[in-house]
């Protein structure tokens, strides 16, 4: 799969897990997903204030605050997306976490 | 880069988020006693959202709904066929899942497709 497809000046990222966390709690693997997700934003040319769409996906609702904490601290002021969080298995156990974005971006 | 309008902007997250011409929004829930109740409110309330963001239920481009227990299908569903208008289904998708709000066991995020582009409303209000 891709990380990222642009169509039509919205991208679509994969939805990322924390590859450099592995194992930390929910906080840390947040943080890494979130950096992974600026990342892939800029490689699209824009950045998390273009935002439409969020879906987060924790394996324990339980940690939600956690997770909660590290977004809200993240997300653009003024310009958060529309969100989803639920709960679900992940493909694999070391990850507690995982997010999808939609975002507005220039280009094709 | 075109922009992108925000409703119901919040620290954690805005209601609706509108882009050339398409509109997602925040999954909804809704208090009720019972899945039916709850359902009826979610879908009253995605129409309030869907009419301040320049759109209907009749645009409705893509559905997911979260249900907390699966047996519950037919309740939800019942809720969505009366609501629905006839020949305009969106693609949906229904799943199992625990939603981050507890007291609730239907959650429905939809996206769907602005009434008129913002060009033609300029044109209409130009004309």
């Amino acid at each position: 799969m891709s990380q990222a497809v642009i169509h039509r000046g919205v991208v679509y990222l994969a939805g990322q897990v924390a590859g450099d966390a592995p194992g930390a709690p929910v906080a840390q693997q947040t943080l890494n997903v979130l950096r992974r997700i600026d990342t892939l934003l800029a490689a699209a040319g824009t950045d998390k204030s273009k935002l439409l769409s969020a879906r987060v996906w924790l394996t324990d609702l339980r940690r939600f605050d956690e997770m909660n904490n590290v977004w809200v601290e993240w997300v653009s002021p003024g310009n958060t997306p529309t969100r989803v969080v639920v709960e679900a298995k992940l493909a694999a156990p070391q990850f507690v976490v995982e997010i999808g974005v939609i975002a507005a971006c220039s280009g094709p | 880069m075109t922009g992108v309008e925000r409703i119901g902007v919040g620290p954690h997250l805005s209601h609706a988020a509108v882009h050339e011409g398409i509109i997602h929004l925040s999954g909804v829930v809704s208090p009720g006693r019972s899945v039916l109740e709850q359902t009826r409110n979610v879908l009253a309330g995605i129409d309030e959202l869907l009419h301040s963001s320049g759109s209907d239920k009749s645009r409705i481009l893509s559905a997911t709904v979260w249900l907390t227990d699966m047996r519950h299908f037919d309740q939800m569903n019942g809720a969505w066929e009366e609501w629905l208008p006839p020949g305009h289904a969106p693609a949906r998708v229904c799943i199992e899942a625990k939603l981050s709000l507890l007291d609730f066991c239907v959650a429905i995020a939809v996206t769907a497709a602005e009434l008129t582009t913002k060009r033609e409303r300029c044109q209409t209000s130009n004309a």
